[in-house]
């Protein structure tokens, strides 16, 4: 569990199938088999699950519009779709087993190691860069699509000196943008199921369950705190210039 | 670039989470968001309805009420003003009624009064022929002794005459 990158498991064909990759397609399957089984089962008077979906939705969606207003419509499903999908593949991290089956394999130092089947995505730096750029390029079409290309170019390049400079460092924070938030996200995560991994080696009963309840915390503000930074980038960018002030 | 390799930073699988996190975001805006929020409309708009309509309903009802109780005031005031008009009718046909026979008795009492008059006058008229005759007779058997039959016949005639030009 000291290795960043994630185990791979087998190929298929040149694309390396890794404990990550298939903690990410059981998240997939949550989310879409949950959003089918809504669609399917939609109805006027909500049951439980229904109900609960749709609290959570329309919870949502009304921080989106007191954050973004009239953008709110197009940001929403970006900020509901990362925060599901983060939030997912967080708390399968906590799922008892999850961490526990897998190869043995021998390691360098001759001692037996379990590379398990399923690692939480989240912990894998591919995915929160994946996460962090997929944000950053939407954001940025978004912001396009909603101010203009001159508008939404005069924010970086200008005949101002000072302005061109304050472009630049523009340039800069969009590039941090997305360091800051797959690190984030991957630092967290990472640290957590490295906690977890110690503590549960330390003593298996017990004494890990307080560990377990802080990551589920942890799993939560991280996922609403990516979701929450993409939502408040997009309706940043997504105002024009003129009107901030 | 040693951190990449570092952190296990693999272009495929990267590129691989690019799509699949795309994937998501196409299933979860098709399948769930927009199906929840098209409900969450139309529950609004329909409790929206609703609510809109148990208010007209309630309005109708009160103009209900109120034309209710109008027309039931009409009818009691119609009603009342019938029933006057029948007891002054009526009053009036009592009256009328009381005005006729009053007058049909007083003209039976003027008729009888008149009938009793003429009656007696004719009774009267007859008696005095009756005694006028028998006064002639009476006259007739008393005179013959002191007058002669010419002058018994004159006087008689004469008196009848007399007794006739009275009783005419």
């Amino acid at each position: 569990m000291a290795a960043f990158a994630p185990e791979v498991l087998f190929h298929i064909g040149s694309f390396p199938i890794t404990n990550t990759v298939l903690n990410t397609l059981l998240v997939d399957a949550g989310l879409i088999g949950g959003a089918y089984y809504i669609k399917k089962n939609i109805q006027k008077v909500p049951r439980l699950f229904q109900n609960i979906v749709e609290m959570v939705i329309q919870s949502f969606y009304d921080i989106t519009e007191t954050i973004s207003g009239r953008n709110a419509v197009k940001i929403f499903p970006y900020f509901m779709s990362f925060f599901l999908f983060i939030l997912l593949a967080n708390w399968s991290n906590l799922i008892p087993g999850i961490g526990t089956f897998g190869f043995l394999e021998q390691g360098e130092h001759g001692e037996t190691e379990i590379i398990p089947f399923l690692r939480g995505t989240t912990s894998d730096a591919n995915t929160t860069f994946a996460l962090a750029f997929f944000s950053l390029v939407a954001t940025h079409i978004l912001a396009i699509r909603a101010v203009g290309i001159g508008e939404y170019l005069s924010r970086y390049f200008s005949l101002n000196p000072i302005m061109l400079f304050v472009g630049i460092l523009e340039i800069v924070s969009e590039v941090t943008k997305v360091v800051s938030l797959s690190f984030r996200l991957f630092g967290n995560i990472f640290a957590g199921e490295v906690v977890l991994h110690t503590v549960s080696s330390l003593f298996a009963f017990l004494v890990p369950i307080p560990f377990m309840l802080l990551e589920i915390i942890v799993g939560l503000v991280q996922a609403l705190v990516f979701a929450m930074l993409t939502m408040v980038f997009m309706s940043i960018l997504m105002t024009p210039h003129s009107s901030e002030h | 670039m040693e951190i990449l390799h570092t952190f296990g930073i693999d272009p495929v699988l990267l590129i691989a989470q690019i799509i699949n996190f795309g994937i998501i975001l196409f299933v979860l805006r098709k399948f769930l968001y927009k199906p929840v929020m098209t409900m969450l409309q139309e529950r609004r708009d329909e409790i929206k309805k609703s609510a809109e309509d148990a208010q007209t309903a309630s309005k109708l009802l009160e103009e209900a009420h109120e034309k209710e109780r109008k027309v039931l005031q009409t009818a009691q005031s119609e009603a009342k003003k019938m029933l006057e008009d029948a007891r002054k009718q009526a009053d009036g046909m009592i009256n009328d009624a009381k005005e006729e026979a009053r007058k049909e008795t007083q003209k039976m009492i003027n008729d009888a009064k008149e009938q009793l008059t003429s009656e007696t006058k004719q009774a009267e008229k007859r008696l005095s022929i009756h005694i006028s005759q028998l006064a002639i007779a009476m006259l007739a058997k008393s005179l013959p002794d002191l007058v002669t039959d010419d002058e018994k016949t004159v006087l008689i005639k004469e008196a009848s005459k007399k007794l006739k030009g009275r009783l005419n």
